[in-house]
C-alpha cells in the first residue's frame, strides 16, 4: 500500500480528488480533524524533502512542523484549482531555506539512526549507513538551489517542469542545475572512495 | 580524441532529461566514445546510489511526534485566538463605556442650567411707583410721598438713595441733620468746668 503511493507521488499523479476537496473545506473552515488528515496524507513527504535539504533529522522535524503551520495559517489563500502537495513542497522548500540561513549546516551528520527504519541485514545497513553519509555529506556540499533541484528530480522524482514550478525557474535553468548537481555527487563520491 | 559533448550532456542523457533528439545523439556517440561512456557508467552509479535515498523512510516515532506538535501548536494558535477575540470584545465595550460617559459629561458642560437673573433696584422702582406700595392702608390717608393735612402725621422713615458712584452731588443733602457734639470736661476743681462743643458737619470745633 506505501510502495503504491510512492508510486503515485513519484510519477506526480497522486490524485486530489474531491474527498481531498472536502477534507481541505473543512480544514479552511477551521476543522482539526480534517487538517490532522492532512497532516497524515504528507508528513512523510515533507519531513522526508527537509531532512535532504536540511542534512540533520532534527531539523526536518522543526521545518515540517513549521510547515505544517503556515499551511494551517495559511490555507485559505491555497488556489483550490491547482493541486496541494507542490504547494506544500514549495512551502517546505522556502521554510528549508529559512531554516538553513538560521543554522549552522553540520554536513558530518548523516541523520538519526533512530529516526530511520532499516530493512537490510547488519552488514548491508552497515554498508549502506555508509553510502548515505557519504551522500547527504555530498549534497550539503552542493549549492542550495543545485540542492533543491537534485533533491526534487531525483530523489523526490518530480518531472523538470514540477521542479520549476516550485523553484520559481525554467526548465532550462532546472536541468542546467541538475546536471550540474549529477556531476558534482558523481565526483565527490569517487573522492571519498578514494 | 577530442569528444563533442559535454559531462553535462551525458548527466542530462543518464536521468532521460536532454531533448529526444539529443539523446539520440548522445546514444550513438556513446558506442564509440569510451570516456564518455565511462563517465555515464558513473554517474549511473552515483544516481542510483541517490535514489536509494527514497528507500529511507521516516520512523512512524518521528511522525507522531512532528504530528503531535503540530497539533498541540494549532490548538494554541486557535485558543489565542478565541481568547483574543473575546478581549478585543471586552475592550472594545469598555471603551464604548468610556465613550459614552464623557460624552454625556461633555454634553452637560456645553449646555449649563438657565439661570433667570432679575436686578431689581428697590430704592428706584418704590420712588418710581409709589402708589403701589401695599404695607399702608388706604384709610389713614396718607400715600406714599403724601401727606394730607387732615391726619396726624405719619412718621416715614427716610429713604436714602444709596449713590451709584463715589461723586457727591453737593445740591442734595441726604443726611440726618447733626446736632453738635459737647464734651465736659471735670476738672479737680469744681468752679471751673471745660465744655467742648465739636461741630460734627464741619468736623471742626466751635
Amino acid at each position: 500500500m506505501e510502495l503504491r503511493a510512492t508510486a503515485l507521488w513519484m510519477s506526480g499523479s497522486e490524485p486530489e480528488g474531491q474527498e481531498f476537496a472536502i477534507l481541505l473545506e473543512r480544514a479552511i473552515a477551521g476543522d482539526v480533524s480534517a487538517f490532522e488528515q492532512i497532516i497524515a496524507r504528507y508528513e512523510r513527504r515533507v519531513i522526508s524533502v527537509a531532512w535532504r535539504l536540511l542534512g540533520r533529522p532534527e531539523d526536518a522535524e522543526d521545518a515540517a512542523q513549521e510547515v505544517f503551520l503556515r499551511a494551517f495559517r495559511y490555507l485559505h489563500r491555497f488556489d483550490r484549482r491547482r493541486r496541494f502537495e507542490p504547494w506544500l513542497i514549495k512551502m517546505t522548500v522556502n521554510v528549508c531555506h529559512d531554516l538553513g540561513r538560521k543554522r549552522r549546516q553540520h554536513p558530518e551528520s548523516a541523520g538519526d539512526p533512530d529516526a530511520v527504519c532499516g530493512s537490510g541485514s547488519p552488514h548491508e545497513d552497515l554498508h549502506s549507513e555508509e553510502q548515505k553519509r557519504l551522500l547527504y555529506k555530498a549534497l550539503q556540499e552542493l549549492p542550495e538551489k543545485e540542492r533543491a533541484a537534485i533533491v526534487l528530480r531525483d530523489i523526490e522524482g518530480l518531472s523538470t517542469a514540477e521542479v520549476a514550478g516550485i523553484l520559481s525557474s525554467s526548465e532550462a535553468t532546472v536541468r542546467s542545475q541538475i546536471s550540474t548537481a549529477r556531476l558534482k555527487i558523481r565526483k565527490a563520491l569517487e573522492r571519498r572512495r578514494l | 580524441m577530442k569528444c563533442s559533448y559535454s559531462e553535462s550532456d551525458v548527466a542530462l542523457y543518464v536521468e532521460g532529461d536532454a531533448p529526444t533528439a539529443r539523446i539520440r545523439e548522445i546514444a550513438a556517440h556513446l558506442a564509440n566514445c569510451p570516456a564518455c561512456s565511462d563517465l555515464e557508467a558513473a554517474l549511473r552509479e552515483s544516481q542510483s546510489l541517490l535514489k536509494s535515498l527514497r528507500q529511507e523512510a521516516v520512523s512512524p516515532a518521528t511522525l507522531s511526534a512532528v504530528r503531535s506538535r503540530v497539533l498541540a501548536e494549532i490548538e494554541g494558535i486557535r485558543f489565542r485566538w478565541a481568547w483574543g477575540r473575546w478581549a478585543y470584545a471586552v475592550a472594545g465595550a469598555v471603551f464604548v463605556a468610556i465613550a459614552g460617559v464623557g460624552i454625556a459629561l461633555q454634553m452637560q458642560k456645553a449646555e449649563p442650567p438657565v439661570q433667570l437673573i432679575v436686578q431689581t433696584d428697590t430704592a428706584v422702582a418704590a420712588d418710581e411707583a409709589p402708589s403701589e406700595r401695599s404695607d399702608v392702608p388706604p384709610s389713614s390717608g396718607v400715600s406714599a410721598g403724601n401727606t394730607t393735612p387732615s391726619g396726624p402725621p405719619v412718621q416715614q422713615p427716610r429713604r436714602v438713595r444709596k449713590p451709584k458712584s463715589n461723586a457727591v452731588n453737593p445740591d442734595v443733602d441726604v443726611r440726618e441733620p447733626v446736632k453738635p457734639l459737647v464734651v465736659k470736661l471735670l476738672t479737680d476743681d469744681p468752679d471751673v468746668v471745660i465744655y467742648w462743643l465739636v461741630d460734627q458737619k464741619d468736623g471742626g470745633t466751635l
